[in-house]
């Protein structure tokens, strides 16, 4: 589902968070929580990514974030844990951005030789990439859930207060980024 | 075309980015997308090989007008394999020219009307649909998203890549005549209401009641529209976020809270 990213490969809707977390929640028995994460993720990964810009990638933030909710995990906690996730992604994805530069040049090194490129072999490569490493953020999420429901319960009041603040605005936030994306008013 | 070769260039297409580069951007997503194309019109060897090597430049455009420019460029190929000598000449350096200019120009277009407009219109809608129809919001919000967003740009792509191939060089007239600037107006507006209903009924209120963020959140909402006025490029959302959590911490921590 990650490979549903609009910046990235498979654009299609069907990882949309805001399709993908009411569903997947229903499918995991908490739709609520699933409509809440989706709307959130959505809203906050609708930025444009123009040119080499990556936005925040919702899909794997909802994933993550639903992973870790699902187990028990208090949602302020849950949401903060799959938008640090979504964050690792893209740093991931910019660095592997950056390494793929010279991929056109070994293929026009390969048509210099008298050969034709495999593209669709690089294409498949990269896809599987993208699923190794959103196996891995998401696998990381549901190991580190126990820890992570402990730390959440010895975390002093001041902490889950700015967890939870965080919680409670992230829709308007959301909704404040939707307003700017339309760039109405 | 065949439609064979249509779907495999549509299928393709959905995978532009993923071998996106910082040099050469979609280039490697690009040419494996009209490689199809290519195999049918060059026979294996130095003309094939040379097709391949002219679209491993650099490109970049937005990936739902993708195909538009994949089938002009296709109907261009097209015309130089069936010529010789300068014409044909004339003609590949034409499609390149061209590839560059509708990229460019259809990127831009693109972004603004799919990414700036019909997204976020779809978005606030499945979230008012959340407020509006709790008992059944993971179906209608889904639906609707999908059907609002998803069902138009994959239109776009198919009938893209056909107008495209049919118009050729006359597609820029063609798109021209699309009334793209109302469109767009007129969906970032019914966003921006929808996104206000679905403030003014508190979000997700009659789903999940969040007590006492209506008022503060109202306020953030203001904020970030204020604050995005002077810098948008810099304010996002997780950068919000955070703020708000650093906030509360301190908040907390003065006990405020």
């Amino acid at each position: 589902m990650p490979l549903h990213d609009e910046a990235g490969a498979g654009v299609t809707v069907f990882g949309r968070p805001l399709v993908l977390g009411p569903v997947l929640g229903a499918v995991l028995g908490d739709w609520i929580v699933g409509a809440r994460l989706g709307v959130v993720c959505e809203l906050f990964s609708l930025q444009e990514p123009v040119g080499g810009r990556l936005p925040l990638n919702g899909t794997v933030a909802v994933c993550a974030a639903l992973t870790l909710a699902v187990r028990g995990l208090a949602a302020p906690a849950a949401l903060a844990a799959g938008l640090g996730l979504a964050w690792a992604y893209g740093r991931i994805e910019s660095a592997a951005r950056h390494r793929r530069s010279g991929s056109a040049r070994r293929c026009e090194e390969t048509l210099a030789r008298g050969e034709e490129p495999d593209l669709g072999r690089a294409t498949l490569a990269a896809v599987l990439g993208r699923v190794l490493l959103a196996a891995f953020l998401l696998g990381a999420a549901w190991a580190l859930r126990p820890a992570l429901g402990a730390a959440w319960a010895a975390a002093p009041n001041f902490l889950r207060a700015g967890f939870e603040l965080g919680w409670g605005l992230a829709p308007w936030i959301g909704l404040g980024a939707l307003l700017q994306t339309a760039r109405v008013p | 075309m065949r439609p064979t070769v249509r779907l495999a260039m549509l299928w393709r297409g959905l995978f532009l980015q993923v071998c996106w580069s910082d040099e050469r951007r979609q280039a490697l997503g690009w040419a494996w997308m009209l490689e199809p194309w290519l195999s049918c019109l060059w026979p294996p060897g130095p003309e094939r090989r040379a097709a391949i090597a002219r679209h491993l430049v650099a490109f970049n455009t937005n990936p739902h007008a993708a195909p538009v420019v994949a089938g002009v460029v296709a109907a261009l190929e097209e015309r130089a394999a069936r010529t010789q000598g300068p014409e044909r000449s004339a003609l590949l350096a034409r499609a390149t020219q061209l590839k560059a200019a509708l990229a460019a120009g259809l990127g831009g277009l693109g972004d603004a009307f799919f990414w700036g407009a019909l997204r976020p219109f779809a978005a606030a809608l499945a979230v008012a649909t959340l407020a509006w129809a709790p008992a059944a919001a993971p179906l209608w919000s889904s639906a609707a998203y999908i059907f609002v967003f998803g069902l138009p740009a994959a239109l776009a792509r198919w009938k893209g890549l056909e107008r495209g191939y049919a118009l050729g060089e006359g597609v820029g007239a063609a798109l021209k005549e699309l009334p793209l600037a109302a469109w767009q107006g007129a969906l970032r507006w019914a966003a921006a209401i929808l996104a206000l209903e679905a403030a003014r009924r508190g979000i997700l209120s009659r789903v999940e009641p969040f007590t006492g963020a209506a008022a503060p959140g109202a306020a953030v909402l203001l904020l970030y529209v204020v604050l995005g006025r002077f810098a948008p490029q810099r304010l996002t959302a997780a950068r919000a976020y955070v703020a708000a959590v650093l906030g509360g911490m301190l908040a907390g921590a003065a006990g405020w809270t």
